[in-house]
């Protein structure tokens, strides 16, 4: 287990891990220069039973969970990423559409990391990320895309794609905030 | 190369328990068994390796780990079924270091081996080096590949486990032997 994530193990079970970007249950929890940011992430193929091993108190929270690691600065990721790395991170249930509070500016995705194992030993995977989400002034709810990582048994990422899955996620937007508020599109993209 | 966590004292043991079971009540001669071996050089760790265990990654399994024999850093196990497999971790202990564990990180596919057909397969020889961390800092050594032993001296060594000799594995080991050479 890297430093990093030992640390923020041990910060989240002690409440005190940093805060990652809020879900979003309401318009009306969406402040001025507030965008509700829309997304998903998928594993192809997605977890089996027993392929995540957490047995520590308190690890259930991971499970079936990516944490993508974000910054409004374009920048690599350590090897091993430190505990303020995790700042603002978005934390995606993988197969379901998040919608996460942030500041209606740019911001870059790093890389994503999933917990492999937590108790009998410590392992993570790491995922590239190399992302840009382009926020602007103004918007209030914007469709990013479905960010798909392909990878073999032993967790190697064999592929990346960004996906548009526009009608999916708008039905399941407008059911959950009413009609009254457009999402816009914009997925995500290389950030070169 | 690769950094890899490594876990002192008594915490070995409890993370063990449970973890390795030799071969899951499959019988030697099995045909579809595979032999998968490997060497680690532990000279500049803080104890040498007395056990390791290897974790199936695929197909999932509710138990994955499988111990294997342990000799002078060579580790073999003659029981895996068809499926991907990886080293998971080396333990040993000293009396003046107590226990140790040495896990591998469980992404990637080095020291994995991906088997579809029974066989002999080689995860390949390696030499423990030490890294330095910080006071505060769980200990960590990187693992890197060497030419030496090679896959025939380490297959000789393993004719002489006196389970092999009269299995079915004592007539593939020699047979892979003199394709080796």
């Amino acid at each position: 287990m890297t430093r990093g994530f030992a640390l923020l193990l041990a910060l989240a079970l002690a409440g005190c891990a940093p805060a990652p970007r809020a879900p979003v249950d309401s318009e009306q929890a969406v402040g001025s220069g507030e965008t509700i940011v829309v997304g998903r992430v998928e594993l192809v193929p997605p977890l089996r039973k027993g392929e995540q091993r957490l047995r520590g108190i308190g690890t259930g929270t991971y499970e079936n969970r990516i944490f993508l690691l974000t910054d409004e600065r374009k920048r690599a990721l350590p090897p091993e990423p430190a505990i303020s790395d995790f700042a603002g991170r978005i934390e995606a249930t993988l197969g379901s559409h998040f919608f996460v509070h942030s500041r209606s500016t740019p911001f870059y995705i790093l890389g994503g990391v999933l917990f492999l194992e937590a108790g009998s030993g410590m392992s993570r995977a790491h995922f590239p990320g190399g992302l840009r989400v382009a926020l602007k002034p103004g918007d209030r709810a914007v469709y990013i895309g479905t960010l798909r990582y392909h990878r073999d048994e032993f967790f190697e990422i064999t592929r990346v794609d960004v996906v548009d899955e526009y009608g999916a996620a708008n039905a399941e937007f407008t059911k959950k905030f009413g009609s009254g508020m457009p999402l816009r599109k914009a997925l995500m993209a290389s950030a070169k | 190369m690769q950094r890899i966590w490594l876990i002192p004292g008594l915490l070995a043991l409890g993370l063990l328990a449970g973890c390795a079971s030799g071969g899951h009540g499959r019988s030697i001669n099995d045909p579809s068994n595979s032999l998968v071996f490997g060497y680690v050089d532990m000279s500049d760790a803080p104890t040498k390796v007395n056990g390791a265990s290897i974790l199936q990654v695929a197909p999932p399994n509710d138990k994955p780990y499988w111990g294997t024999d342990v000799r002078d850093g060579l580790f073999y196990t003659y029981y895996l079924p068809p499926g991907s497999y990886k080293l998971a971790s080396l333990r040993g202990s000293s009396f003046w270091k107590g226990d140790y564990r040495y896990s591998f990180p469980r992404q990637g596919a080095d020291q994995g081996v991906r088997i579809t057909e029974p066989g002999i397969y080689f995860l390949g020889s390696y030499k423990y080096k030490d890294v330095k961390t910080g006071m505060f800092e769980g200990g960590k050594f990187n693992i890197e590949r060497v030419d030496s032993p090679t896959e025939a001296e380490l297959l000789q060594r393993i004719l002489d486990d006196k389970e092999i000799k009269g299995s079915a594995w004592e007539e593939k080991i020699r047979q892979r032997l003199s394709r080796l050479k």
